[in-house]
């Protein structure tokens, strides 16, 4: 049977349906101790002095550090891009002289019990002189008060084409100043990590998200002064990713580097509120973008400038989030000429990092809001606008004439408007347009928006995989790439069982494996199905060549007429009857016998896979919505989304990252913002401030997926899909609010205000009760 | 400073003896005092769900409860579903339905709709529904989850029968 292209229910579910699964919160080893980070009440001001004498007073408590005592660590580092002049921005990981943000580490308490230790962090006194913090986007690019480093950390820049002679010729050009809020990944676990030095072996030992293991390890081991070998990191099972968990962070120094120090095993586990203030934010960001407009209403180019806010530190992607928005904001178009100039801004905020989608959704929304200016001031609808100016598939691969990433930008594939033929076809949206109409014909606020999106996938330089047999028959393929709940085992071993010709069930993927492996890049950018899966493609083949060469030998049957099916060797031209079990063949084939093959290691084969430039996946996004009119309120009962995945694996698996992903576009569209006081404080420190959408708020979301594109960088033909429902949720639902009020270009921001909904519809009611 | 208290509870049905605080949370005694892992904790606020467990047949947020609270009562937790070999029909739908994603919230959800079926074994889907958006998921499609949670309903009844 085939396994690609089955929607074969998840490997690997049982310990999370059973309780067994362990997270890093359930890791409790003898003597450990218990860390607590006390963080900076204040968004901005000059520490003066720290008293952490009251603290010694707890029971259990074992030590109190402060910068002075992690002097030896430098601040944390880039993963991605590093650049002498972004240096001044990384974060110490203890706060020194200056604090940035609410919720930054000042010093950390460690203690025999987690209670011990939050008691005696709570009585550490900081004497904090108070500065004017800056919390916005507008603030002068130069510094602000007290600060030292020029507020515009770095400046993206990318172009092609004569920008000046398009705007020329152009007929008209449109112009948009949108917006979103900071939002953030929020998942059901809170960060934690967990550390313990094996003094025997002089290895410090970790325990916790190991989506970027190999990366953290040789950051850790450069900031602790140590070999390679002298860093571990293990994986565990992990409560939630998406971009926002895995990058190093100052308490995963901290932990390790008080576990080699303490010579105690030491654990943190955040707590919610700790999360809401300072793991990664994402997303806030203001443009004013252009558009070119041909007499015939093609697009002749974009003109965008954009701020980011990143908050108060750079991030270990550094300046990723800019350059990738820049980079995606032509989308799925044909220009003559682009140009974006992108402002990384700091602020007195949490530092910005990475979620699902970065970049993505950001360039997105700023496109796709251009776009239906467009069509309002062309007169012409929002799906023709856009089918003038895709690229065609005549027209592909398409060089977009810049790199993003390092990497140059050819967009492999796509069929635009055949996608958004065929979404329309299968889900009738034709009628859900006209349903929309009538309803507003009978006085209700209902409208239906879309946004096209061009993703992007697979970006890193290499990927390695290892294969073997065991004697029992058994397969296991060794990544470090990681499940994260994306089903990511469960590709793998649906690959690798078409092509050795194996049981998925019998193939065991070890992720997040790089104390194994030693290499590998890890898990980001939705790049580890293709990534991962190519490599676990050519791993699978060079199996299966050796399995047939030792069966050859074995069966002195030539391999032509050899076949293997759920791991039994048979004869094709004999219908029963097996010649040989795949366990026995690997007992024959244990290294050092006469059989163990060409190289001498038996059933073990290795799959590596480098960089075949990024691939470019495509999605169309429907949105409807309904306004309340009293309250303004904005309700997303109905989302379609079509994309093209080129080779879907496991459909199911694909569908259900969209529908999840669509969830949390969407709650950032209508719910959930991370807002602070006018002093820089949190809002949104529990989730009774931060609502997760439930059952109830949920839209239904139909999928379809589409393989009429594969990516030409791999030879599945994959694409990557982890974040495909995310990225064009915010444009459909801002067009499907506008068309509910009747109002182009009424929405600019995201989160929605209700209020400002209310107010719009109290002046016009209020005209009409006039009029 | 704190009083330690020696409690008693039928945990999954073995009766459990521990020494906790008077501030000790259930879901800190089940995870910590009885090394039952698989009850979670994501907000300690009563709010995600995810420490939900039933007592006396009651889904309750553990996380709420004080263990002191729990003394003489019958707890049942996520281990309590299956014997390691057969899962429970809700453990089994739930695999079906593709409702589980990373799996931190899926104890809880058990648990929750467990007690729900238990409770009104004939519940509907719009109940049902309302059941599940009790917990919150940042990662599985609710849909999926109600999907699974109607399949076991069925498995259940057919399984009484
Ligand atoms: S941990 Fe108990 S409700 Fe969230
Ligand atoms: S499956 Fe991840 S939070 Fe529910």
């Amino acid at each position: 049977m085939k396994h690609v292209g089955r929607s074969h229910p998840r490997l690997g579910d049982t310990p999370f349906l059973t309780g067994k699964a362990g997270f890093v919160g359930d890791i409790a080893l003898v003597d450990q101790l218990h860390m607590r980070v006390v963080r900076s009440p204040i968004a901005f001001g000059r520490l003066r002095g720290i008293d952490a004498a009251a603290a010694f007073a707890v029971p259990g408590l074992v030590a109190v550090w402060t910068a002075e005592d992690v002097a030896a660590l430098p601040p944390v580092g880039f993963r991605l891009a590093a650049a002498p002049t972004l240096e001044p921005y990384c974060q110490p990981v203890l706060a020194v002289d200056v604090v940035r943000y609410v919720g930054e580490p000042v010093a950390v308490v460690f203690a025999t019990t987690a209670t011990a230790a939050e008691d005696a962090a709570e009585l550490v006194a900081l004497d904090i002189d108070l500065l004017a913090p800056v919390l916005t986007l507008t603030g002068s690019s130069r510094g602000f008060e007290g600060e030292t480093r020029p507020a515009e950390a770095a400046t993206v820049r990318k172009a092609f084409g004569d920008l000046a002679g398009a705007m020329a010729r152009a007929d008209r050009v449109v112009e948009v100043s949108v917006g979103l809020d900071r939002d953030g990944a929020v998942p059901g676990e809170t960060r934690g990590v967990v550390a313990r030095w094996d003094g025997g072996r002089d290895v410090i030992e970790i325990w916790g998200d190991a989506r970027l293991a190999p990366a953290n390890r040789d950051a850790l081991a450069t900031m602790l002064g140590r070999p390679l070998a002298g860093v571990e990191i293990n994986a565990v099972a992990v409560g939630g990713d998406f971009g926002m968990r895995g990058e190093l962070y100052p308490e995963d120094v901290l932990v390790a580097y008080a576990a080699r120090t303490l010579e105690r095993p030491v654990r943190w586990i955040e707590d919610r509120r700790e999360h809401l203030i300072a793991a990664d934010q994402a997303r806030a960001m203001a443009a004013t973008a252009k558009a070119a407009v041909a007499a015939d209403g093609r697009l002749l180019a974009l003109d965008v400038e954009f701020a980011i806010d990143q908050g108060a530190y750079l991030r270990p992607t550094g300046t990723m989030v800019a350059d990738l928005t820049a980079a995606m904001l032509p989308g799925p178009y044909r220009l003559e000429a682009f140009r974006a100039v992108g402002r990384v801004r700091m602020t007195n905020r949490t530092p910005a990092g990475a979620y699902r989608g970065a970049g993505r959704v950001e360039a997105t929304f700023v496109r796709e809001r251009l776009m239906d200016a467009v069509a309002a001031a062309t007169g012409s609808p929002p799906l023709e606008v856009r089918r003038r100016s895709f690229l065609t598939p005549e027209e592909m691969p398409a060089d977009r004439h810049m790199t993003t990433l390092g990497v140059p930008m050819t967009i492999d594939s796509g069929r635009y408007q055949s996608l958004i033929d065929q979404l329309t076809k299968r889900f009738s949206l034709e009628l859900v347009h006209r349903r929309a109409i009538d309803r507003r014909a009978h006085g209700e606020l209902a409208g239906v928006g879309t946004a096209v999106f061009v993703e992007t996938s697979a970006a890193g330089k290499y990927e390695h995989v290892t294969l073997s047999v065991d004697p029992s028959g058994n397969l296991e393929l060794v990544t470090t790439a990681s499940e994260l709940g994306q089903g990511l085992s469960t590709l793998l071993a649906q690959i690798v069982a078409d092509i050795v010709g194996a049981d998925p069930e019998r193939i065991r993927v070890t992720h997040g494996a790089s104390t194994r492996l030693g290499d590998g890049v890890g898990t980001f950018l939705a790049r580890s199905s293709v990534m991962a899966g190519t490599a676990a493609q050519y791993a699978a083949e060079l199996m299966r060549d050796k399995i047939l060469a030792g069966a050859e030998a074995l069966l002195e049957v030539p391999r032509e007429r050899l076949t293997i099916h759920s791991g039994r060797i048979r004869e094709a031209d004999r219908h029963f009857g097996t010649a040989l079990e795949l366990a026995d063949l690997a007992r024959k084939m244990l290294p050092g016998g006469p059989l163990a093959g060409a190289d001498g290691r038996g059933l073990v084969t290795e799959g590596w896979v480098e960089g075949e430039g990024m691939t470019f996946p495509y999605g169309v996004a429907v949105a409807v919505a309904e306004i309340d009119a009293m309250t303004g309120l904005v309700r997303v009962p109905r989302v379609f989304i079509g994309y093209d995945v080129g080779n879907a694996i496991n459909p199911a698996l694909v569908e259900s990252q969209i529908a999840t992903g669509a969830v949390q576009g969407l709650s950032s569209a209508l719910f959930t913002s991370l807002d602070v006081s006018p002093a820089g404080e949190p809002l949104r420190v529990g989730l009774t401030d931060y609502l997760i959408p439930s059952a109830t708020e949920s839209p239904s979301v139909d999928v379809l997926i589409t393989e009429d594109a594969p990516s030409l960088t791999n030879p599945l033909g994959m694409k990557g899909a982890g974040t495909a429902g995310v990225t064009g949720i915010g444009a459909a639902v801002a067009a499907a609010i506008d068309e509910a009020l009747q109002v182009p270009g009424f929405t600019t921001h995201l989160p929605v205000r209700p209020v400002a909904i209310r107010n719009l519809l109290r002046k016009r009611s209020g005209k009409s009760e006039r009029g | 400073m704190s009083r330690n208290i020696r409690i008693t509870m039928e945990v999954n049905g073995e009766d459990r003896t521990i020494v906790v605080e008077a501030r000790t949370t259930l879901a800190d005694a089940l995870r910590e005092g009885c090394h039952l892992t698989g009850t979670k904790t994501g907000c300690e606020d009563g709010v995600c769900g995810a420490c939900t467990v039933l007592v006396d047949g009651e889904p309750i947020r553990s996380c709420l409860m004080f263990a002191v609270q729990a003394h003489g009562r019958a707890v049942r937790t996520v281990e309590s579903l299956s014997d390691g070999i057969t899962l429970h029909p809700l453990q089994v739908a739930f695999h079906e339905h593709h409702a589980v994603g990373c799996g931190y919230c899926t104890p809880g959800l058990l648990m929750l709709t467990l007690g729900a079926l238990e409770r009104s074994p004939e519940i509907d889907e719009d109940e049902i529904q309302r059941v599940v958006a009790a917990n919150s998921c940042r990662c599985t499609d609710a849909h999926a989850v109600v999907k699974a949670v109607r399949a076991a309903q069925t498995a259940m009844r057919a399984g009484r029968e």
